[in-house]
């Protein structure tokens, strides 16, 4: 039996997959960086424990981004 | 909400100043400020001019602080023992005490000395014993030893053991190396060889240094045995000594500290009343105090000051004027439910006297987007109980931020259970798997954009209602422009978003003509009041409304990963081995559930929302107190 592909949705997968991973790959990214800078300033002034947690927190809102494109492209593609 | 304050003048005379001072102590209201002084009108009271402590004063200042010292020194060199309750008067024993302190201190110090070297000499000591039973586990015994002489070396690492082994046979063969490790994780070396050879190996490592192991006077001559015999007798009487010792400190810290301890914090609150008396201003005959209270407590510190002092002493209220409102200390005062929510404010910058407190706003939406994020009954019925587990372990006053965390934690939990419900999720769909439950009105995992324009909703009208804030705070602080281009960007994002939903909605094209037109009226008043950048400053307001779609995305992963936990449990074959997957991932789930949210809900107040009408750069409120 044949499997005949379909490139349009082969296509918005790929699409969807890429938006999401490429935002997630810059989100690590940015927070390993953060992330390494925050332990050195924590060692230094652990009163700052509250602002690198939200420091920390603050590039996630990168990856969210994609995961909301990547959600219209599969749903209302 | 932010207290009230006023700016408080305190004049009487100059002979009562430190009485004063001790009243206002005990009050614990006022923060003294000397700056507040540099803002006043010069013109009104020409001769004042910062007080000069007298020579008694500042004698009584000189020795108080000498005396603070050494009791210092004398506790911290003494043991913390349960000691007797100190009932004497510091001060009118002061002098006695410090006639005393200094025998005490002494011999204190002595002791610590003696049992610094004791302890020096005891590791020595303990080391020489470990040394001589490595020994003799290594030594030949019996007609074997018989004319040997034994070295022994330290050896720190395998290559220097390696050295050993090639020295000891370079310098003379025959001899033998064995090898131990001793109890602290070293190695001692044991090196065999005739008596008549003994000093040419001793020359050959010294010139190779290796260090050889050298044994105090009194173990010299000795037999091994009777070494190791010494060597504990000597070990006994020095822990005898030091023993001795710790129980003549305990004895004198049960006897002393209590006294001491009250002496100390009598010394504290006194410094602190003349450290206080350098703030102070002074006339020829008056003392004058500036300072800030809240408002509500100065007829308070008023009467209280006319009942122990007459009416010498005079409080006035100044007015606060524009230059001053940077410098009022800010105190947060909140009803009972709003007062845990301080905990998370606290977090960040103080605000300053002319903002706003944005406690209330963090105890509404705060535990909203908890729940809306997390949104399960089963995981809001276990948040409830550890709340209230924390609420009964942070009863003792010490642990009051363990009690505020269950107190926060009980309403997150509340909210959970209520969105829970609308979601229709108990543990995810554990609750319709198994207990037959019915779906709630929304099902997170399916309607993915419903959810996505619920939770842009929610951010558009928190960001809305952080501008409208900011537009009250402006005009608080008569900062009109400010005002006005805040004003627009509410109106110009109202038109966006409106522009926005005219897509979704059957008649929204008729909205879409005007809606252009509003947004090209207020783009020319945006640039006006905001400059150039007013329209980035644009975008970044419409990106934070999208940056809540993070409690769809957030709780979109709880909720699937609930799914994935049930769905494992029941493709495991066996219901043990299920119920354990079950629980294992739901554990793991309920503590990304409550660090997640609170993560991304504290971010979406603290980034978004505060930015839109907190400006920080307060000073927080801390009054002269009892213990300052």
């Amino acid at each position: 039996m044949d499997v005949v592909l379909n490139w349009d949705k082969v296509l918005m997968a790929f699409a969807a997959a890429l938006a999401l991973g490429i935002s997630a790959l810059a989100t690590a990214w940015v927070q390993s960086r953060i992330g390494a800078s925050g332990a050195g300033a924590l060692a230094e002034k652990p009163e700052l424990t509250a602002t690198i947690i939200i420091l920390l927190a603050i590039p996630e809102t990168i990856v969210i981004l994609g995961f909301v494109i990547a959600a219209m492209i599969l749903l209302q593609g | 909400m932010l207290v009230r304050m006023s700016k408080a003048e305190i004049t009487g005379p100059r002979s009562a100043l430190l009485p004063v001072l001790e009243t206002i102590q005990r009050s614990e209201v006022l923060q003294i400020d000397p700056d507040i002084r540099q803002r006043i009108d010069d013109g009104s009271v020409p001769e004042i001019r910062p007080l000069a402590l007298d020579g008694k004063t500042l004698a009584e200042r000189l020795f108080l602080e000498d005396l603070n010292l050494k009791v210092d020194r004398l506790l911290a060199l003494l043991p913390k023992v349960e000691s007797r309750e100190s009932f004497l008067s510091p001060s009118r024993a002061v002098n006695s005490i410090a006639s005393v302190i200094g025998k005490h201190l002494e011999a204190a110090e002595e002791r610590g000395r003696r049992q610094e070297s004791l302890q020096a000499e005891l590791a020595t000591v303990d080391r020489h014993l470990m040394f001589l039973a490595t020994v003799e586990s290594l030594a030949p015994k019996g007609a074997k030893a018989a004319g040997m002489d034994f070295i022994g070396v330290e050896v720190r690492d395998p290559a220097a053991l390696e050295q050993l082994t090639r020295v000891a046979g370079r310098v003379l063969l025959g001899t033998e190396v064995r090898t131990a490790r001793a109890q602290d994780g070293s190695y001692i070396g044991l090196l065999t060889t005739e008596k008549e050879l003994a000093a040419k190996l001793k020359a050959g490592l010294h010139e190779n240094q290796i260090p050889e192991i050298g044994l105090p006077a009194y173990l010299e001559g000795l037999s091994l045995p009777d070494k190791l015999k010494a060597a504990q007798a000597r070990r006994a009487a020095l822990a005898g000594q030091v023993t001795d010792l710790e129980r003549e400190g305990k004895e004198f810290a049960v006897a002393w500290r209590g006294l001491y301890e009250n002496v100390r914090s009598w010394l504290q609150r006194r410094l602190s009343l003349l450290r206080t008396s350098a703030s102070v201003y002074e006339t020829d005959r008056c003392f004058v105090i500036y300072g800030w209270m809240p408002s509500a407590g100065v007829e308070g510190l008023r009467k209280s000051l006319v009942e122990r002092h007459g009416d010498v002493v005079v409080v006035e209220e100044r007015e606060i004027l524009n230059k001053d409102l940077d410098e009022v200390p800010v105190a947060l005062r909140n009803s009972p439910y709003f007062r845990p929510f301080e905990l998370m404010v606290r977090l960040l910058p103080t605000p300053r006297y002319s903002s706003l407190d944005p406690t209330p706003f963090v105890g509404i939406f705060f535990p909203l987007f908890f729940g809306m994020i997390l949104g399960d009954v089963g995981y809001g019925l276990l948040l409830l109980c550890a709340s209230a587990v924390l609420v009964v372990a942070g009863r003792r006053k010490q642990r009051r931020t363990l009690r505020q965390v269950g107190q926060i934690l009980f309403v997150a939990a509340l909210y959970t259970i209520v969105f829970g419900v609308l979601y229709g999720e108990f543990f995810g769909d554990l609750g319709a798997r198994l207990l037959g439950f019915e779906t709630g009105w929304i099902d997170r995992r399916t309607s993915i954009m419903p959810m996505l324009y619920f939770a842009l909703a929610v951010g558009a009208v928190h960001v809305l209602l952080g501008l409208s804030l900011g537009v009250f705070t402006a005009v608080k602080g008569h900062h009109r422009k400010e005002a006005l281009f805040r004003l627009f960007t509410i109106v110009t994002l109202l038109c966006v978003v409106g522009l926005t939903a005219s897509y979704l909605l059957p008649v929204g094209e008729l909205f879409r003509k005007p809606l252009l037109m509003a947004i090209l009226v207020a783009t020319p008043v945006l640039l006006l009041t905001g400059g150039l950048l007013a329209p980035f400053e644009l975008l970044r307001t419409l990106g934070n409304i999208v940056s809540y779609a993070r409690i769809m995305a957030v709780g979109l992963a709880s909720v699937l990963l609930a799914y994935v936990a049930n769905s494992l449990a029941g493709a495991a074959g066996s219901i043990w081995v299920g119920v354990a997957v079950a629980v294992l991932l739901h554990a793991f789930n309920i503590v990304l559930g409550v660090f997640a949210p609170t993560v991304h809900a504290l971010r979406l107040h603290y980034v978004e929302f505060f930015g839109k009408f907190i400006e920080t750069g307060g000073r927080r409120y801390q009054p002269l107190t009892k213990v300052d």
